[in-house]
This record gives C-alpha cells, sequence and structure tokens, in this order.
C-alpha cells in the first residue's frame, strides 16, 4: 500500500519546531556561562538571543494557523488536555522568565531591582533554564504523542529533539561567542578562543550523542509498524534521502569541524603556538552554521516523513 | 442514551460514488481530492484470475475516544450529548494539529471558511430533523446503515450487537462508531 504521509504541517512548522529547540538550549548555555561565573558578558546576548528565537519561532506558528488572529483561543480555551494548549504555557513561561533574566544581564535595563542581586539572577536564570529545557522538549513531545503517525509515536523523538536542540544551542552560543571575541582586543580574545574550545569540545559530543539517538530511533521503526518502516525507508531509499543525508553532512561535517578545532587548540596550546583569528573564529563559525542548518533539516525530514496509519479492508 | 453510529456493508458496496455526490451537495464541501467528508477508495487483492475488489467507504469513525478532541487546544473540536464529533468552525483556529493526530485522514483544511471540517453525519442539517444522512440515504446498496448503535430494534444496533461488523484498526484505542462488514477475511 502507498504509503499517505501528512501534507499539512509544512516550513512554517518545521522553523517553529527548530527555533524553539534551539531558543531553549541557548538559554541553558547561556546562564551557564552567567552562573559558573565564567564570562557573564556572554549571558546576556546568549540570553536576548535565545528570546529572539523562541518569540520568533512562536510567530511562525502563528503564521501557519489558518486563523492567526485568533490564536488567543488556544490560551484561553484552557483545554489543558492538549499539547498545543501546554505548549502555550511552557512558550509564556519561558517568554516571562527569560525576559526577566534577560533584563537584569542587559546594560539598558540596569535599573530593574533584581539585575542588582546575584541570588535574584540565579534564580532567574535557573527558572529560565527549567523552562527552556522544556521548550526544547515540548517540540518532540508534540509530535511524540500522536499515534495516528506511528514513526513519530515514539519516545526516542523528544531526545532526539532535545539532542538536537542542544546541539544547535551550542553552536548558535558559539557564533555568539565567536563575534564577542572579535570585537575585543587581541589580549582578551585569548579568553573568548578558551570559551570556543570548551563549546566545540560539547558540540562534538553532543552531535555523537544524537548520532546515537538517531541510529537507535530508526532501528527500532525499521522493525516497528509497517507506517514507521517505510517512513524510515524513505530517508534513507526514498524521495526525502537527499534531505535526511543533507541533514547528516551538515550535523556531521558541523561537529568534525569544531572537534578538530578543538584538537588544533589543544596542540597550539601545549606547543605554546598562538591561536590565529581563522582557527579560532572562522573555523568555529563555519561548524556552528552547519550545525544550525542541519538542525532546521531534521525538523523538516522528520515532519515530510509523518506517514498516517494504514489500513486495508 | 443515543449513540449514533454507522455500519457498512461491504459485501454491497459496488462503488458507484453516489455517496460521495449526495455528501458534497448537502454538505457544500470544497469539491477537492483530499478534501471531501466520504470518499471510497478501491483495494485489489489476489491477481488473475482470483482477484478480488473492495470498495471501501470512509468517513470520520465518530470515535468514542477522539484523539481529533484530545488535542484541539480552543475546544472547537467537539463530541455532543449523543455521540457525534463535530469542529465548531468559530472557534477552530486552523492550528491542524487535529488533522495529523485523526488516524483515519478523515479531516481536511477548508481554506474558504479557513477551518478544519469533516463529516458530521449531517448532524444539524439531518440528524436533528429525523433524517438520516445523506450517504444513507441516497446509496442504493444499502450499504451505509446509519443508527442508534445502542438500540436494539435498529438496524445499525442489530448489526452493531451481532459482532459481523467490525471497527477499523482497534488497537488504535480510538473506539470507532463507524463498523464494518467485511468482504474478505482480513478487517
Ligand atoms: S475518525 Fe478522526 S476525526 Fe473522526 S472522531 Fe476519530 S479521530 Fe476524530
Ligand atoms: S485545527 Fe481547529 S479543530 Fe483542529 S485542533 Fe486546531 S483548533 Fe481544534
Amino acid at each position: 500500500m502507498e504509503p499517505v504521509v501528512q501534507h499539512v504541517w509544512g516550513w512554517l512548522i518545521a522553523l517553529y519546531l527548530f527555533l524553539g529547540g534551539m531558543g531553549g538550549a541557548t538559554m541553558i548555555v547561556a546562564h551557564y556561562f552567567y552562573a559558573s561565573k565564567r564570562e557573564k558578558s556572554l549571558a546576556a546576548p546568549g540570553a536576548l538571543a535565545s528570546l529572539i528565537m523562541v518569540v520568533l519561532g512562536a510567530l511562525f506558528l502563528i503564521l501557519d494557523l489558518e486563523k492567526p488572529e485568533k490564536f488567543y483561543l488556544a490560551v484561553i480555551k484552557f483545554q489543558t488536555s492538549s499539547w498545543v494548549f501546554r505548549g502555550t504555557m511552557i512558550l509564556s513561561g519561558f517568554i516571562v522568565f527569560g525576559a526577566l533574566y534577560a533584563a537584569g544581564l542587559l546594560p539598558w535595563f540596569q535599573w530593574v531591582p533584581w539585575a542588582k542581586s546575584e541570588r535574584a539572577m540565579d534564580a532567574l536564570g535557573l527558572i529560565a533554564s527549567a523552562f527552556g529545557l522544556l521548550v526544547t522538549t515540548y517540540t518532540g513531545i508534540l509530535l511524540g504523542v500522536l499515534k495516528a503517525v506511528p514513526f513519530w509515536h515514539s519516545p526516542a523523538l523528544p531526545a532526539l529533539f532535545v539532542a538536537s536542540g542542544l546541539a544547535t544551542g551550542i553552536a548558535a552560543m558559539g557564533i555568539i561567542n565567536a563575534l564577542q571575541g572579535l570585537r575585543r582586543p587581541v589580549d582578551e580574545r585569548v579568553r573568548f578562543v578558551g570559551y570556543c574550545t570548551t563549546l566545540s569540545k560539547w558540540a562534538a559530543i553532543v552531535v555523537g550523542a544524537e548520532m546515537f539517538i538517531l541510529a537507535l530511533y530508526y532501528y527500532v521503526n525499521m522493525f516497528g509498524p509497517a507506517e514507521a518502516s517505510s517512513a524510515v525507508s524513505m530517508m534513507l531509499f526514498g524521495e526525502l534521502r537527499r534531505s535526511f543525508l543533507a541533514y547528516l553532512d551538515f550535523v556531521l561535517l558541523g561537529a568534525a569541524l569544531l572537534s578538530m578545532l578543538y584538537h588544533v587548540r589543544k596542540a597550539d596550546l601545549i606547543a605554546g603556538r598562538d591561536q590565529s583569528v581563522v582557527k579560532s573564529c572562522i573555523l568555529p563559525l563555519g561548524g556552528a552554521i552547519l550545525i544550525i542548518i542541519g538542525g532546521l533539516l531534521l525538523r523538516r525530514t522528520i515532519l515530510e516523513a509523518g506517514v498516517m496509519t494504514q489500513f486495508a479492508p | 442514551m443515543t449513540r449514533y453510529g454507522m455500519i457498512i456493508d461491504l459485501r454491497s458496496c459496488i462503488g458507484c460514488g453516489a455517496c460521495i455526490a449526495a455528501c458534497d451537495m448537502e454538505n457544500e464541501t470544497p469539491w477537492e481530492e483530499g478534501k471531501r467528508r466520504t470518499y471510497v477508495p478501491r483495494f485489489t487483492f489476489g491477481s488473475y484470475p482470483n482477484v478480488t475488489v473492495v470498495y471501501m467507504p470512509r468517513l470520520c469513525m465518530h470515535c468514542e475516544n477522539p484523539p481529533c478532541v484530545s488535542v484541539c487546544p480552543t475546544g472547537a473540536s467537539h463530541v455532543t450529548a449523543d455521540g457525534v464529533v463535530l469542529v465548531e468552525h468559530d472557534l477552530c483556529i486552523g492550528c491542524k494539529y487535529c488533522v495529523v493526530a485523526c488516524p483515519y485522514d478523515a479531516r481536511y483544511v477548508d481554506e474558504r471558511i479557513r477551518s478544519v471540517d469533516k463529516c458530521t453525519f449531517c448532524y444539524t442539517n439531518r440528524v436533528l430533523k429525523g433524517e438520516v444522512p445523506a450517504c444513507d440515504a441516497t446509496c442504493p446498496g444499502r450499504v451505509r446503515i446509519f443508527g442508534d448503535l445502542d438500540d436494539p430494534n435498529s438496524e445499525a444496533g442489530r448489526l452493531a450487537a451481532s459482532g459481523l461488523a467490525k471497527p477499523l484498526r482497534p488497537d488504535l484505542g480510538t473506539n470507532p462508531k463507524v463498523l464494518y462488514v467485511p468482504k474478505v477475511k482480513s478487517i
């Protein structure tokens, strides 16, 4: 029987899932730089970028509605059984706490009372990060609860989206870090090169975890219900092969670039060599951008592989 | 308590499509492929000369445990007291979550009204006036038998109780109220 694929969710929802995943994770990494006291100046642009990503993602979701002007009904009707409603609650929590946290970090809002209190900022950052994790996980749950699409109906899907969200979030912080580093005088730049090395290592590890979850997810589905295995076949051998391979290429190449940078940096440190701008900024930028594009392609490919339940008389 | 449902006798369906036309006229559907409240796909089993053709009328199953209703964030998708699953177009924001949540491919987006739509069993336009749905009234083979599944005196109720009519994919836990009398053994 010809597989019937869902056709109502396209690029806008892919962008929403991607930006939600990346934005939520970026907040977590940004708060790490604040809470660990390693570089508070990275937390501010990180938190702001994270907020912008999630708000932009929510805008894409609203744009995908047939009646965008009535989006508020999804909030005020309080249909607690719906993951769209639950998602609006999670997004609202993230935006509120993320904005409070970002305000305390940004130079223009230093007049807010909590900006001076480290304890208050720590608590706000922690809450915003927890909501960030919820946003990232929720994008996977939204699809994972649907029995009508057996390929999506798996606990591995939220896990895959969390791993991909974290990888793209770390990559986004990598870009912010590189841009911050480039703006600094040369003697300060070395600090940012150090953060870049840390972020590169994390990204490579998380992409490794993402690949492991992906392999497990595909293996289980390959031998799962007919609809799920035909979705996997479409990706590995069929019409989705190109977008699936593009996703793999982008993410793996990005991770390879970053882990190469990590090893080059380590070798340079041991040999006492200086870091060139190419090695410390351009390479990680390239790697980070590749991982981010890969994250978007993953969401799009998974949506396109939404084979619906089948039955015959 | 009334529990509206429909029995579909696959042994009698000849795939004439009169039900589709009747539904399209009655409910003014968009008249487009993939945007119909009911449709009749053809399945072929075996190979020449031992071929069996089955026409399988499809529509919303009016599930007792409808995933389309539990995923709806606005309450637009709801169930009436007599078990008919409906979409309130004014409340529907068109998130399309219900379209991907329905395992029976029963829903579509009607761009003209910017809402999701699907089979209503002709609830407000016919059933509440004491008539049967347009597809049932039109079918020349008496394939579609609408009625109260809990009423032992109705034809639908008797067939439902007989065990002859079966739900599609019971493993999904949706408890459909549209039941099929199979033509081949696999159902
Ligand atoms: S068949 Fe689909 S649309 Fe109809 S009640 Fe069941 S889940 Fe809802
Ligand atoms: S598309 Fe309309 S009916 Fe369907 S879940 Fe969204 S709001 Fe509810």
